[in-house]
């Protein structure tokens, strides 16, 4: 069947197989391999996109389900300044992610902080838990989402001045 | 299992209509039981898929309603509503949070929905166990323009039809209620549940409910068991662990041996009536 979809800010038309798995139609039709098909049960979070701005695991989505929708991935998400702040608040604890996990784990800070500008330490780790990777402890992951938060704060008060 | 066409209704009516129309036909929402394979590698799932049964997708996500409210004395959930949804409504009591939390992990939470773990009628399912002992009813829409019939949950379970639109949950004063668990690991399927509620009134269990998944072939409630303690005061944990386990009878599976379940399951029963609360 043929679709469209918005993928990272664009209009795509695309023709899937039903059986097809969003996972794979991202990274072999559109070469986007920032979300990696590992558990395939929605299991280890490196498949994570942003459907609608809400935190999805690709590999349980049948391709046609976003059929007029929009989807951001990793590489799409890269281009804008809320990744900034996040890659910015990560430095700036000194948190290092493994490169399986780094997919899953600034897309799960976007999707919390654009629902929560302010998180508690819960609320971080509790959305955090959709990545389950030990690459990080909780402890700076705390404090780099905190960071992150705060740049993302200064950034739109400054905008919100000028 | 695999699609061979997706519908995507624009109204309740429209999905049942695809449904009297396709003999093998699925209703589609969050997908994670349809769409999971654990166990199986890549390659082999997809080996699966393609020689699998192939249905009709219907995609009901967007008109199956997904919101959570406490209306008076009853909590209504839409049976689209996430189990995240569930999680994050702050009208949901701690014995139902308990239940949803201990459905596998975050992603599965933001994609798997109320309905879907009720339909699938699944003996592990994370939810039907604290449903049935709470005496919660569903809406169903059973035929093209007739509108919503409403059913206890225990009787639609034991004959399913139409789709499930929103689950009334009773939030009954000085209803205590728990739910418990056991799986192997956190993320992992459960092995068993069990759910428990009673009023307690002059140190006495009145009222009774026991429900538990994984030791049949669905998850239910166990009169056998409320009979038991029906009326009588809490009883101490190891006592009632031994009065419960002859009467359960599980089946060796997969998951774990018919003397372990029985052990375990007991003990779980126990756990949920030494520590059910109430709620306001």
């Amino acid at each position: 069947m043929t679709f469209s979809f918005i993928l990272n800010g664009e209009d795509v038309l695309v023709k899937a197989r039903s059986a097809d798995r969003l996972v794979d139609l991202l990274r072999e039709r559109f070469g986007l391999l920032g979300p990696l098909a590992d558990c395939r049960h929605g299991a280890c979070g490196k498949c994570l996109i942003l459907l609608d701005g809400r935190l999805a695991p690709s590999c349980m989505l049948p391709a046609f389900k976003v059929r007029g929708r929009e989807v951001i991935t990793l590489e799409g998400f890269s281009q804008t300044d809320e990744y900034a702040d996040i890659k910015g608040g990560f430095e700036e604890a000194g948190l290092e992610l493994c490169g399986f996990c780094d997919n899953g784990r600034i897309l799960a800070v976007a999707a919390l902080l654009e629902r929560n500008a302010r998180p508690s330490r819960d609320e971080i780790l509790g959305e955090l838990s959709a990545v389950p990777c030990r690459c990080a402890d909780p402890e700076t992951l705390t404090q780099a989402v905190a960071a992150a938060a705060e740049r993302r704060a200064r950034r739109l008060y400054h905008r919100a001045r000028q | 299992m695999k699609f061979k066409e997706y519908l995507r209704p624009a109204s309740i009516d429209e999905a049942l209509a695809g449904k009297s129309l396709h003999a093998d036909s699925a209703f589609l929402a969050g997908g994670t039981y349809i769409l999971s394979d654990p166990g199986l590698s890549a390659r082999r799932a997809r080996a699966t898929a393609e020689g699998g049964r192939e249905v009709v997708a219907i995609d009901i996500s967007r008109i199956v309603p997904r919101t959570v409210e406490r209306r008076g004395r009853e909590l209504f959930v839409g049976a689209g509503a996430t189990f995240q949804d569930l999680l994050d409504a702050q009208a949901v009591i701690t014995s139902v949070v308990d239940a949803a939390k201990s459905m596998a992990n975050r992603n599965i939470r933001n994609r798997a929905t109320v309905g879907g773990n009720i339909a699938a009628r699944k003996s592990c399912a994370s939810l039907i166990p604290i449903l049935l002992v709470l005496g919660s009813r569903v809406e169903i829409a059973a035929r093209p323009g007739e509108g919503l019939v409403s059913e206890p949950l225990s009787v639609w379970l034991d004959r399913p039809k139409g789709l499930i639109v929103d689950v009334i949950i009773p939030l009954e004063t000085g209803r205590r209620s728990a739910f418990r668990r056991w799986g192997r690991t956190a993320c992992d399927i459960s092995i068993l549940t069990a759910a428990v509620s009673y009023r307690l009134e002059g140190g006495a269990m009145r009222e009774l409910r026991i429900a538990a998944g994984g030791l049949g072939p669905r998850a239910r409630l166990f009169p056998e068991i409320e009979r038991l303690f029906e009326g009588k005061p809490l009883p101490r944990r190891a006592d009632a662990e031994a009065a419960i386990a002859p009467l359960l009878s599980p089946v060796d599976d997969l998951r774990g041996s018919a003397a372990f379940k029985r052990l375990r399951g007991a003990g779980l029963i126990a756990d949920a009536l030494a520590g059910a609360v109430e709620e306001p």
